[in-house]
């Protein structure tokens, strides 16, 4: 037997999915992640996922990890010991950002300290010029004294970002040969290498978050590869990145950046698989863990991408977090999951975005937690059953969570215990909702005209709720949704993204270096696709960014794949009238002055897809299980739900709400006027009732 | 009212109220060439119902604000509603109709639904230049009225049924320095009209005109009885502050400031009698600027963002400023410049808030410089104008330092220093915080900035604009003040010498400008301030080993080491002294 292998770590749960190839048979399991030493959760429940599915990592013949960790580094602030080398005269890069007052009407407005405090950046004497060449000869003398500064202030990782070294890296290289010499190892990340775009303080901050996370993730990685190898692993491990295309595990470690918050993109990937196959092409991924939740847009089949990720905003605010200059699925990210804390604060509920986390975990894991979340207000509210989470792998104490709610919202409000649930659950739902508007309405998608794709350990119990208040009429719940992440592993092609600044009036283009360039990065990306080992068909996509000359941004105009020169320049002009045109609803004539910034190729190994159909029988009545009372707002309160058995639900099993439709790692709650119909593949696709 | 708008259908037309002007904001600010609006977000979106009520507006520049709402007044009265047509887009950039100075156009597109016209979508954008006795139309020194500023437009079509009225392009193209990018901007205002049209049009077919309109009015009610309420909080009194500008130009006497805040019941009164008289420069704040300001800073203290900015939030606020005053001069006075009178608003009406509302409240902010270097590119073989932006930081917080390297009065994003040097030929050879310009506080202000520009081009000038270099950002409940800012040409040459921050001066090829804007304001007594917090500034170098002794009584040793006994030394003497009465002092 051939499997693949899944499995995504997240800041609650670490999740996994295991496939036979040939026999189609998927195995899911789920269990709390180890924070402290995240290998630990990952390898107990592979050993538990391969006893289950009766065999051993020798016969996984293609593993794919997912994780939040480097996100996690960051956010936390808990990465290595790192040092940066800048340019003279620009040492306060990191700390004077691009200042954007990201919330105008805010006199209080935060922002992050740098990752590195100022006194672990030091200047080098040195200067390239915006078109490469050197202003000022790198000063060796002085760059050794830094070097030597760096290693006895004991330096555990070292970025370097100089001025304009996306124009000409020499300097940063020779600042690594040095390095090298000085400090041999300690890993070097360089910009030229890791984000060799301008605007100095994205690029540097994107260096420095890569060398920030380098060592913990390297040394992670490493634990994690010859614990699969005693375990009989011989094959290659893969890493998803944040764009939602596979990497090599070695890969990742030389580029943590690109694999920083991966897992999420994972459960993008499943949503437009599954979305696809109940012949949706544009939707809304809804996921929702244990820490966080996350939106985001697919279009056309395809996940909406961008090219900067941003991680650890304040209050979701746009601008307030640290902009990271790699291409990423475009997601939106919130501080709501079922380990989200619920507590009153002058008089007002507030709900998240702390989170209980694993540790200690919501009051009703009984793991020493004490204050309420998002998960015991859905307990007491009868959504969970406290005998069925996790399968009945973990008992849930009810009295608990009534209690936590009771003394830490529902006395001070004055409310009833189950008034006060149902407020921390529509609290919850609401900024979920505005998370959905910022990735539907914010890109100019009226969330009605799409279908929502709802998965993770706590996106089932609110999708349909969350679907009602924005509008939306069908919403899909993948079989396994409760690990959807995990599965999305299972069916991510491999893929790297590069991008160059260059520059230049398109009418006086040096295309001779335009077409080194591109050379340079498809040699590049190619090589990453050839060091997956992986069989698929390859797709070269290029494009360059384009504004009329004088503009401040650019819009992205594919380009063919052969080679450039002055004759290509009327299809470009064209082109980008078109794009234009498009976004903003006129274009200059063609033929005026345009001029090219960011030169970008897009490496894709499409991979054949894992067949995840079933065939169960089954009809809806005979996967009842007991009933039991569950609050139903819309119904007027707490009211006896039908009960059903996700894996009794053949295909074409129709179950209307109120229901609560259980499965291993997550639930499905469907309100009154609701109506569900498995598909082919197992999904459930949930027509909405209307009205809220 | 009658039709009343349920919960969730009011919170929807809000929110795409809301995000409409956003969008069009965006479009703008994505398509336009002037770097004060691609960069520097100086520009405004806003809607209006038929009535020229404003309904919403993008949270964007905050200088426009007191021009919006009278502003379709101004255009009606030119152009009545029965002769206006779908395709129609009316400009004007008077600086007493407009937001009081012209650099900013604002162009007013009215919406219509099922041939009725419902709304107008205004916009407003900072163009690079036009035109007048100074590159960028901001000049200070030598201007005595707003004829010397460059091209006025009262309001006029300039599309009309779709179509460009090339003559009047022609006519403004002819009075500009940079014809083609103006142009360029102004298509982008066109466009950005049509965007906020397609999507209101859109709202209205989706929900009837009946019910959007009844939401807007709802809305505004609401919007107004919040603010109402907030204001009510404030204990009712007045509360007086005052400050100075430097001067307004080269030999010229420093200008008073001087605000009276009246809290009466639900209103409040900014009153700027006292302040000085108009002057003859481009320093003046005709009254929409004043107004403007003073809508954004009571907001900001009071409500921050919980309430949405329209016609109704508005309301119970009032700005009053003596007729021919420096707050609200009389026409022909020239205020090219008045932008760099904004943070001055916002810090005295802080300073008089502060005293009923001190935690609602930060000290003065760093004061921005907005340079304009212009001249030939030799590489490009054209005339340039860089148009610069040079922010320092936040005043302290009742509780946190101030936010260093954030705007304290507008919104802004500073222009990469490769994308400057990509795109002029200057040289940047240094972009920092300022060690030891933070005002003392046990919370500080935050740092000045310094950003040193080399000159690569020919023929060309600087037009400097700042202010402090004289007068110090004061601090606040017993902070004290941040540094003064300076601008330095060619520091540590035979050739260094020091220049006014609203003087024009002559460049040579290889010039350096050096601009170095001020600290701002700490909060609360210094000697209070944590000394583990001072040591930390010590070893990151933002306060000297000198600083933290003789400001905060703090004894830090060689590398950053905290010395708590010479501290607890040391502040017990500071505390003996400042108890000396104030009659022997």
């Amino acid at each position: 037997m051939t499997w693949r292998l899944g499995f995504d770590i997240g800041g609650t749960f670490t999740d996994f999915a295991l496939h036979d190839v040939e026999h189609g048979r998927l195995v899911v399991a789920k269990r709390l992640t180890t924070p402290r030493e995240p290998a630990a959760a990952v390898f107990a429940g592979l050993d538990e996922l391969t006893t289950r599915a009766g065999t051993t990592l020798a016969d996984v013949a293609h593993a794919v990890h997912g994780t939040t960790l480097g996100a996690n580094l960051v956010i936390e602030r808990k990465g290595a010991r790192t040092f940066l080398l800048t340019t003279e005269g620009f040492r306060d890069v990191l700390e004077i950002q691009r200042q954007l007052r990201y919330n105008i009407n805010d006199l209080f407005v935060d922002k992050h300290p740098p990752l590195i405090p100022r006194n672990q950046i030091m200047e080098v004497p040195e200067r390239v010029r915006a078109d490469g060449g050197v202003h000022r000869a790198l000063d060796v003398t002085a760059a050794r004294a830094a070097l030597v500064a760096c290693r006895d202030a004991g330096a555990a990782s070292l970025a370097v970002a100089l001025l304009h070294a996306y124009a000409n890296p020499a300097h940063e290289q020779a600042l690594a040969a040095l390095a090298a010499e000085i400090l041999p190892d300690v890993p070097v990340s360089l910009s030229s290498a890791i984000a060799p775009q301008y605007r100095e303080y994205e690029r540097t901050n994107t260096t420095v978050v890569n060398a920030y996370v380098a060592p913990a993730f390297r040394s992670y990685l490493t634990a994690l590869a010859d614990g699969l190898a005693r375990r009989g692993f011989r094959h290659a491990l893969y890493l998803m990145q944040n764009t939602g295309g596979i990497a090599t595990a070695a890969t990742a470690a030389r580029m943590p950046v690109r694999s920083l918050d991966s897992g999420p993109a994972a459960g993008t990937i499943l949503a437009a698989h599954a979305g696809a196959l109940a012949g949706h092409r544009d939707l809304i991924a809804f996921d929702m863990g244990g820490t966080t939740a996350k939106a985001s847009l697919v279009e056309d089949g395809r996940a909406l991408r961008t090219d900067q990720l941003e991680v650890d905003m304040i209050a979701m605010r746009p601008g307030s977090g640290l902009p990271i200059n790699v291409p990423s699925v475009d997601l939106v990210e919130i501080g709501a999951g079922g380990g989200s804390l619920a507590r009153v604060e002058r008089g007002i509920l507030k709900v998240g975005p702390e989170s209980a986390g694993a540790e200690p975990g919501p009051a009703c894991y009984g793991l020493g937690g004490r204050e309420p979340t998002v998960t015991d207000a859905n307990l007491v509210l009868g959504y969970l059953d406290p005998a069925y989470f996790l399968g009945g792998e973990r008992a849930l104490d009810v009295d608990a969570a009534a209690t936590a709610i009771e003394t830490h919202v529902a006395k001070p409000l004055g409310l009833s215990v189950v008034e006060a649930a149902w407020g921390i659950h529509r609290l919850v739902t609401l900024g979920m909702e505005g998370a959905i508007r910022v990735v539907s309405i914010g890109r100019g998608k009226d969330p009605r005209s799409l279908a929502c794709v709802t998965f993770g350990g706590a996106g089932p119990i609110h999708g349909a709720r969350l679907g009602r208040s924005l509008g939306i009429r069908r919403l899909i719940v993948p079989f396994a949704a409760g690990v959807g992440s995990a599965v999305g592993l299972l069916i991510a092609d491999a893929r790297f993204d590069l991008a160059r600044t260059l520059v230049v009036p398109l009418d006086r283009a040096p295309w001779e270096r335009v077409n080194r360039l591109f050379a340079e990065m498809e040699a590049e990306g190619a090589a990453q696709l050839r060091e997956t080992g992986l069989q698929g068909t390859w797709h070269v996509s290029r494009s360059v960014e384009v504004r009329y000359a004088g503009q401040g941004h650019d819009l992205v105009v594919p380009l063919g794949n052969g080679a450039l020169g002055p004759e290509s320049l009327p299809a470009i002009q064209q082109a980008h009238a078109r794009v234009y045109a498009t976004h903003y609803g006129y274009a200059e004539p063609v033929g005026a002055a345009i001029e090219a910034t960011n030169w970008k190729v897009e490496m894709l190994c499409v991979t054949p897809k894992p067949n995840l159909a079933r065939d169960d029988a089954g009809t809806a009545s005979a996967a009842r299980k007991p009933d039991r009372r569950v609050y139903v707002a819309e119904a007027g309160g707490f009211v006896p739900c039908p009960v059903y058995d996700r894996y009794r639900l053949g295909h074409d099993a129709l179950v209307t709400g109120p229901a609560i439709v259980e499965e291993r790692e997550t639930t499905v709650v469907l309100l009154p006027g609701d109506v569900a119909r498995v598909d082919a593949y197992g999904s459930l696709v949930v027509d909405l009732g209307q009205g809220s | 009212m009658s039709e009343t708008v349920d919960a969730i259908t009011k919170g929807v037309v809000w929110s795409a109220m809301h995000s409409i002007a956003e969008e069009a904001g965006t479009a703008l600010r994505k398509t336009a060439y002037s770097q004060a609006v691609r960069e520097g977000r100086d520009f405004s979106v806003a809607l209006f119902d038929r009535d020229g009520r404003m309904i919403a507006q993008g949270d964007f520049s905050p200088g426009h604000l007191g021009s919006m709402p009278s502003l379709v007044g101004h255009v009606l009265a030119e152009y009545p509603v029965d002769t206006l047509e779908p395709g129609d887009a009316i400009v004007l950039n008077d600086l007493y109709m407009g937001s009081g100075h012209l650099p900013d156009f604002f162009m007013t597109t009215p919406v219509f639904h099922a041939d009725t016209l419902v709304g107008f979508a205004v916009n407003c954008a900072h163009q690079v230049d036009v035109g007048g006795a100074a590159a960028g139309s901001q000049a200070v020194e030598g201007i005595t009225e707003f004829y010397q500023e460059g091209l006025r437009i009262l309001p006029t079509k300039l599309w009309t049924r779709g179509e460009p009225n090339r003559e009047v392009l022609r006519l403004i193209k002819g009075n500009v320095r940079l014809p083609d990018i103006v142009e360029g901007d102004l298509k982008a205002m066109r466009n950005s009209g049509r965007v906020a049209e397609r999507r209101l049009v859109e709202l209205f077919d989706r929900y009837g005109a009946g019910t959007v309109t009844a939401a807007w009015s709802e809305i505004l009610a609401h919007s107004e009885r919040e603010m109402r309420a907030a204001i009510r909080a404030v204990p009712p009194g007045r509360y007086e502050a005052e400050d100075f500008y430097d001067d307004y130009g080269r030999d010229t006497p420093p200008l008073r400031v001087f605000v009276t805040v009246i809290v009466e019941g639900d209103e409040i009164t900014v009153d700027f009698t006292g302040s000085s008289g108009q002057t003859a420069s481009g320093i003046n704040s005709p009254f929409n600027y004043t107004l403007a300001y003073t809508w954004h800073t009571v907001k900001s203290a009071l409500v921050q963002s919980t309430i949405p900015q329209n016609a109704g939030t508005m309301r119970p606020i009032r700005a009053v400023a003596p007729e021919g005053s420096l707050f609200n001069p009389r026409p022909p006075a020239a205020a090219g410049a008045r932008a760099m009178m904004q943070q001055r608003i916002v810090d005295v009406i802080l300073q008089a808030l502060g005293r009923v509302v001190p935690e609602r409240v930060i000290a003065a902010s760093s004061q921005w410089a907005n340079p304009i270097f212009e001249g030939l590119d030799p590489r490009r073989a054209r005339r340039f104008v860089f148009y610069d932006i040079i922010v320092g930081g936040m005043g302290a917080r009742p509780h946190r330092d101030g936010a260093d390297a954030v705007c304290g009065s507008f919104n802004v994003e500073n222009i990469p220093v490769e994308v400057n040097e990509s795109n002029y030929p200057v040289l940047i050879e240094r972009l920092e915080l300022i060690p030891d310009s933070s005002g003392p506080g046990r919370f500080r202000g935050s740092s000045g900035l310094r950003k040193d520009i080399r000159f690569l081009g020919e023929r060309g000038t600087v037009s400097n604009l700042s202010d402090r270099h004289r007068f110090v950002p004061p601090g606040i409940e017993g902070g004290q003040a941040g540094a003064l800012g300076r601008t330095v040409m060619n520091p540590g040459t035979p050739a260094e010498g020091e220049l006014h921050p609203k003087a024009r001066y002559p460049l040579e090829t290889g010039d350096l400008v050096s601009i170095r804007v001020s600290g701002s304001g700490g909060y609360g007594d210094p000697l209070e301030r944590d000394p583990a917090l001072v040591a930390a500034d010590v070893v990151l170098g933002h306060v000297s080993v000198e600083r933290a002794r003789e400001s905060y009584g703090v004894v830090v040793g060689v590398g950053g080491a905290l010395d708590v006994e010479g501290t607890q030394v040391l502040r017990r003497s500071r505390a003996r002294q400042s108890r000396v009465p104030e009659t022997t002092r």
